[in-house]
């Protein structure tokens, strides 16, 4: 995306972009002759997505509950997760074991434990998005703290700050970029995690729509949650851009 | 006054320095030179009590000697000024100075005082500006500036203008010297360049050999003849250079 372009620009060019697909798949579905069920046409996904506006936003509810629920859990967690590693080595090790197992497991089979240890309410999918979404934050978190204390470790001894004051006024703010590379990766984890929690079993989500869709054989149905799903996850990232450029002021000005 | 007697450094069983004395008037500028890899960075690490010395002592005016052994970080008779400027991106020119106030000094008296460096390193009106606006030679005057801030008796300067280009080092270098003259505070530079340090230098101390010790040691024509532009360029200054790279060369 470069810069000298206006918003307006911009705005047009994704519009073009978004109605040259549109169109693709309408003479796919038209031209092929391919029936409903296998490939619902642009139109009667949208009609879907009218129809159900309803049902759509209060299992989407859910889904945003648990989604912002469980990122802000994640986010302390890994905040106190990578304080802690930095300031000991020894628990760092510790703790990129654990994660590395964390992360090898698959959990499309840890998800049907999940619930039933924890039922069919939001427990579990905030849990799973706990154990998906700590991982990146964490490790990039880390990651720029380290970095920094590379970079300004000197300056911290030439200025006789102590561990705590050098962290404060030095290393967090200097590891604040990398911080908010792994809040951009756990956002659109969080979103996949909770709707497949939701796939599994659910009282309410838009993964329990979309399974009750699948089992009907409802394409229109799949479709309209999958625009759904993306939508939320483009306005979440976009949100979160929105946060690290006001934070990052000096990184962004510098790039100009 | 602060002299350095029979400092000596080991990092294990090996010695790196051995038996390195200098004195330091106030207002004067003592260039360390020696060939790489000799022992200066340990020498400046040892000063500013980043690596402890196995021997040596320091005395403070008219005090009882000190022994180095016991040498700290927390002793702020000196102070760093690191080979690059390292400005924290996120702060402006002044916060960048003012991160080096002490913290029992009241706000507006180190906001006072940090003003009054800028414009001791002639960087007034600048107080605002972030480090991607500023230049290499403006960087390195507002690093300097922050470790004056620190108030220390002496301040040591590792290669400060290594990094920069020449043309900006050599102005740099002579605005340096008048600001030496200005100073209350004594100044170690260490550097790899004899122009520099027989331009900035009251004295040259040069270290040779493993472990190193002083090879030789000159003082420099006053000030006020250094001043003179052109003095760089006489046969005087051409024999010191001289002089000093042939005590740079290994034996």
């Amino acid at each position: 995306m470069s810069a000298s372009q206006s918003p307006l620009v911009q705005g047009i060019k994704r519009l073009v972009w978004l109605a040259g697909v549109a169109m693709l798949w309408h003479m796919i579905t038209t031209l092929g002759e391919i029936p409903t069920y296998i490939l619902p046409s642009p139109g009667a996904v949208l009609k879907t997505l009218l129809e159900d506006r309803g049902i759509l936003w209060f299992h989407a509810q859910e889904t945003l509950f648990e989604w912002s629920l469980g990122l802000t859990l994640s986010t302390f967690v890994a905040l106190a997760l990578s304080w802690l590693a930095f300031e000991s080595l020894s628990f760092e090790k510790l703790l990129n074991r654990t994660l590395v197992v964390s992360q090898s497991i698959p959990y499309l089979t840890l998800a049907p434990l999940l619930l039933l240890w924890f039922g069919l309410g939001a427990a579990p999918k905030i849990i799973l998005i706990l154990l998906t979404c700590t991982f990146p934050i964490t490790q990039l978190t880390l990651n720029g703290l380290r970095n920094a204390q590379l970079e300004f470790g000197i300056l911290a001894a030439v200025l006789r700050l102590n561990k705590n004051k050098a962290l404060k006024r030095i290393y967090a703010p200097a590891a604040l970029p990398q911080f908010f590379e792994g809040l951009k990766i756990a956002v659109t984890y969080a979103f996949v995690s909770s709707v497949l929690a939701e796939l599994i079993g659910s009282e309410a989500g838009l993964g329990v729509y979309l399974s009750r869709a699948q089992s009907a054989y409802r394409t229109d149905r799949v479709m309209a949650v999958v625009i759904v799903i993306v939508f939320f996850s483009l306005f979440c990232i976009w949100l979160v851009n929105r946060i690290a450029r006001k934070a990052l002021y000096w990184k962004v000005e510098k790039n100009v | 006054m602060i002299e350095i007697s029979r400092l000596g450094l080991s990092l294990g069983q090996t010695p790196i320095l051995q038996n390195i004395s200098f004195g330091l008037p106030e207002a004067t500028l003592v260039a360390v030179m020696g060939p790489s890899g000799c022992g200066k960075s340990t020498l400046l690490k040892g000063l500013i009590g980043v690596l402890p010395c196995s021997e040596g002592e320091l005395k403070q005016d008219n005090q009882p000697g000190i022994s180095l052994k016991e040498w700290n970080t927390s002793q702020s008779i000196f102070s760093l000024v690191p080979q690059s400027p390292l400005m924290l991106p996120w702060k402006n020119a002044l916060e960048n100075i003012l991160l080096a106030a002490p913290a029992d000094e009241p706000r507006s008296a180190a906001h006072k005082r940090a003003l009054e460096l800028l414009e001791r390193v002639e960087l007034s009106g600048s107080e605002r500006l972030f480090p991607w606006q500023l230049s290499q030679g403006m960087a390195a005057r507002i690093s300097l500036a922050r470790t004056m801030m620190l108030k220390s008796k002496v301040l040591v300067l590792d290669e400060p203008f290594a990094a920069i280009d020449a043309t900006t080092r050599f102005n740099l270098q002579r605005w340096m010297l008048d600001l030496v003259d200005g100073l209350r505070q004594s100044a170690v530079l260490v550097t790899h360049d004899p122009r520099e340090a027989i331009l900035l230098a009251d004295e040259v101390v040069v270290l040779n050999g493993k472990p190193a010790t002083v090879r030789t040691r000159f003082n420099t024509p006053a000030r006020s003849i250094r001043r003179n532009p052109e003095w760089i360029f006489s046969a005087e200054a051409g024999a010191l250079e001289q002089h000093i790279r042939r005590a740079l060369e290994k034996k």
